[in-house]
């Protein structure tokens, strides 16, 4: 999220110097996530003066692409901003899935390795000619031993194929386990799940904490 | 993430639905079984389940079965899944707004995983379900 105006100004100042509607997508929509708090969107902003602006227009559409990409990354993973998105997230009354996946990872402390990360692939359109970068899935919380997906649902309906992508090289390139905390899951859900490759399905923080601890 | 089930009655391809997903001004199939629609302040992972059949034969009880195909008026055998980004605040609409299109495309209807959709009373499960029987 950005102060009110700042958005607004991000936008203009980087159509005034840089004629990539992509570039600036991609610019704006990190500062104005969920779990972004208004300091960090700003900061966020800030880093998009004038200079880096017409740095950014000298390069061509794919090197541009690629330049975002990093930066984007560096801020998310960033371990102050990121501890600063899990306490903003914790923190949302409103949105009762951000909330609890930012509590999950508050309580995963000093093992948390990112949070609602999202896995991008580039790509080159055969149609434009123009590299984009897509996201395949979001990772919810990773440790340093695991990746952990959170859900308020009921029921595994959905979830077994996103573990199947949770599990693959992209979005987990080290092998780790993923484990899911869904404290409303049905017998039905967890039977699901396990045989589908999940590591566990937990239901409460202490019976995740401890199966995180149990990880060799 | 939180996931939505969309059961469509006529079962579309998966061409045709990787032709829904690119319909969308942001949207782009990413990998073999999975798009992602995107708006200014919203996320969406829309997978297509050829598989759901063994989902509900193997885990759904004979209760939920029962109740699932009554509430759609069909046995589904193909399943939509919808991911909701925690990453953007307005992922719900357009998540909403993506089960609407898929519904009005092929009919049949959706449910809600957050809630106990196929136990749930009768005035509760209205709120639960969208598509055909609202």
């Amino acid at each position: 999220m950005y102060s009110p105006g700042v958005e607004h100004q991000l936008r203009q100042e980087i159509d005034a110097v840089v004629n990539d509607i992509d570039a600036r997508t991609f610019i704006v929509r990190t500062g104005s996530r969920a779990d972004v708090p208004e300091a960090v969107g700003d900061l966020w902003a800030s880093r998009w003066g004038h200079a880096e602006l017409l740095r950014l227009a000298g390069l061509s559409q794919a090197a541009r692409q690629d330049h975002v990409a990093v930066r984007v990354r560096e801020l998310l993973d960033d371990p102050v901003v990121t501890l600063e998105r899990v306490n903003h997230a914790a923190a949302q009354a409103g949105d009762p899935d951000l909330r609890l996946q930012g509590q999950v990872a508050r309580a995963v402390g000093a093992d948390l390795v990112r949070f609602n990360a999202e896995v991008l692939t580039r790509s080159l359109s055969s149609f434009t000619g123009k590299v984009r970068y897509r996201p395949i899935t979001d990772v919810d919380v990773e440790t340093t031993k695991s990746i952990i997906e959170v859900t308020s649902q009921v029921d595994a309906s959905g979830k077994v194929a996103q573990l199947q992508v949770l599990l693959g090289m992209e979005a987990n390139p080290h092998g780790k386990p993923v484990l899911h905390f869904m404290p409303n899951a049905t017998h039905g859900a967890e039977t699901a799940l396990t045989a589908s490759g999940s590591h566990g399905v937990y239901r409460d923080l202490p019976a995740l904490l401890a199966a995180l601890h149990a990880l060799p | 993430m939180h996931t939505i089930t969309v059961y469509p009655e006529r079962n579309p391809s998966l061409e045709e639905i990787k032709g829904f997903v690119r319909s969308f001004p942001d949207g782009e199939w990413v990998t073999a079984s999975r798009g992602v629609i995107e708006s200014d302040d919203g996320r969406v992972y829309l997978d297509y389940d050829e598989r759901y059949r063994e989902y509900f034969d193997k885990y759904l009880d004979e209760q939920q079965r029962a109740e699932l195909t009554a509430r759609l008026g069909f046995s589904p055998w193909l399943a939509l899944h919808v991911h909701v980004s925690n990453a953007y605040q307005h992922s719900r609409e357009l998540a909403r707004a993506v089960c609407e299109a898929l519904v009005k495309q092929w009919g049949g209807g959706w449910s809600d995983g957050a809630n106990p959709a196929f136990k749930a009373p009768d005035g509760e499960r209205r709120e639960l379900w969208g598509g055909k029987g609202e």
